[in-house]
């Protein structure tokens, strides 16, 4: 537990979930880069300083949503904050609809499609809520996060987890259902 | 409602942990068709959202982290190795004794600038160059004096009177290689010309009357100090020599050119001319011998260094010339035949 983590066993175990993570927030690939490098660097830093009391991860997802939140608020004060609003995927049918960084990812053709489709229709919905709910949200369902890990990664009590997850899931319900429709 | 409908979200994930709230939403669920719809959809949107793929890290990720890093890592010791806060306290405390006491100093040595020490303490520095001229002026055509070592008496006693002041100046002047020209050589502007002759007229010797006669186009800048030669190697010459290629046009004998735009040399059309102009030069100058001034006249470069050839230029008589020691005296001087054109001086490149 206390046994000090080093860097590389840090950066291969968790490089990845925080770039994924940085994907599912921002939405696109290089934002994703960008946030997941910040908080990395941020990570690599205070690595010494890690006591382990949570995991490795719970702790990296935490840095990775703090990065998000503060360059999020800095965008909106500098106000060239864009959201990338549902429109801007309707419009990207000519490309199937799908954002790269999903289309190229299964095996079988039509499956693929199928699945691109509905990663493309799942992310859209994601980018339609607000922030702190996209984190619980990303946190719960793509990185399997317990209430417990979400509450320690945002920093947030676990009743406020569980009903702030509950929220976000029926705006998502509302937009699949409006796109299925 | 809502509440209830919280309640399911929490059970979907196995995060309702109260088993007796658990069992009692479980007996509520077999119950109502409605809840159950609901926790199914719950159950698909957590299945959408974990289909969503896993993503690779993009090619060259750890590589382009860890090149951030380094650039991070260098240019951190410059705000970390700095000194310390209290070091850094200091340090300014130190530097701003240090200006102080500088501008303090700067400030007592101020008043020491007025004349009555500071010319005698034989600064040179201390010698500013309106008080030359003034000094020039008023000493008026006192050749010895010049070089005169500055008297024993001044030096015991400062004080500001216009012998210790004239004898400083002379003593600066010799230390700068600076010649005033005697009064006697000193205008050739006509007093027609400008009205800045001499005041008294029976004064001027019939040499300077004569120089005067046909009123020459003078280009000479004011009529005080005679500067025929600055100090020779020193930058100010050589600005002085690069003007003198913007064409000035020497005057028919050597005048008391003052100023930067006066040339660099002097040409002696008669005897006499040659005669007093060699009474500025160093006395161990060799003078030209023998020159017959019928045919010949001679151009003379005041400043040290070469004269290397005259020629004739587009109505006008070119000197080129080269400045800095080493040349031999006898190099400052060239005879050529007699002509009435303007002589230019040109440094030679």
């Amino acid at each position: 537990m206390s046994n000090p983590l080093g860097e590389s066993e840090f950066l291969e175990k968790n490089a990845a979930l925080v770039y994924n993570l940085a994907l599912r927030l921002t939405g696109n690939a290089s934002d994703a880069e960008d946030l997941a490098q910040d908080a990395l660097l941020r990570a690599l830093k205070a690595l010494p300083s890690f006591r382990g009391d949570s995991s490795a991860s719970t702790w990296a997802y935490r840095i990775t949503v703090n990065t998000w939140k503060n360059r999020v608020r800095s965008e909106k004060r500098r106000g060239f904050w864009k959201t990338v609003s549902l429109s801007l995927f309707d419009g990207g049918e000519e490309e199937g609809g799908t954002p790269r960084e999903f289309a190229a990812e299964e095996p079988a053709a039509g499956q693929a499609l199928e699945t691109a489709e509905t990663g493309a229709l799942v992310q859209k919905a994601l980018l339609g809520l607000d922030e702190e709910s996209r984190a619980v949200v990303v946190l719960r369902e793509l990185e399997g996060q317990s209430y417990g890990e979400i509450a320690e990664a945002l920093g947030l009590p676990e009743g406020t987890v569980k009903s702030r997850l509950f929220r976000a899931r029926e705006a998502l319900k509302e937009t699949l259902k409006r796109k299925a429709a | 409602m809502a509440h209830e409908k919280e309640a399911l979200s929490a059970y979907s994930d196995g995060e309702l942990k109260d088993p007796a709230r658990r069992q009692e939403l479980e007996r509520h669920l077999a119950a109502c068709p409605d809840c159950r719809a609901e926790l199914e959809e719950l159950r698909a949107i957590s299945k959408m959202m974990g289909s969503l793929p896993r993503a690779e890290l993009p090619a060259g990720f750890r590589q382009r982290l860890e090149n951030r890093r380094r650039a991070e890592a260098e240019a951190e010791p410059a705000r970390t190795t700095f000194l310390p806060v209290p070091m850094r306290a200091l340090a300014f405390a130190a530097s701003s004794l240090i200006v102080m006491v500088v501008a303090y100093e700067g400030l007592r040595e101020k008043p020491a600038m007025v004349p009555s020490t500071a010319l005698l303490s034989g600064s040179a520095s201390g010698l500013a160059a309106p008080m030359e001229q003034k000094a020039a002026l008023s000493m008026g055509a006192d050749g010895n004096s010049a070089g005169a070592p500055l008297g024993e008496k001044a030096a015991e006693a400062p004080r500001f009177d216009n012998t210790a002041l004239n004898r400083e100046l002379e003593s600066q002047k010799a230390k700068l290689g600076v010649r005033v020209l005697p009064r006697s050589l000193r205008a050739v502007r006509g007093s027609s010309g400008g009205g800045a002759g001499y005041a008294d007229e029976d004064e001027q010797p019939a040499e300077t009357q004569r120089l005067q006669a046909p009123p020459a186009p003078a280009p000479v800048e004011g009529d005080t100090v005679g500067l025929l030669a600055a100090v020779e190697e020193a930058a100010p010459m050589r600005r002085y020599a690069a003007k003198a290629e913007t064409a000035v046009p020497a005057p028919r004998a050597f005048s008391g050119a003052a100023g930067k735009n006066a040339p660099p040399g002097a040409v002696a059309r008669s005897a006499s001319e040659l005669k007093a102009l060699w009474a500025l030069m160093r006395p161990e100058l060799p003078a030209p011998k023998d020159t017959d001034f019928s045919k010949d006249m001679v151009v003379v470069l005041l400043a040290q260094g070469e004269l290397l050839a005259v020629s004739e230029q587009g109505g006008r008589l070119v000197a080129r010339f080269r400045l800095g020691p080493g040349a031999p005296e006898s190099k400052r001087f060239l005879v050529v035949p007699q002509s009435p054109l303007p002589v230019v001086f040109s440094p030679n490149r």
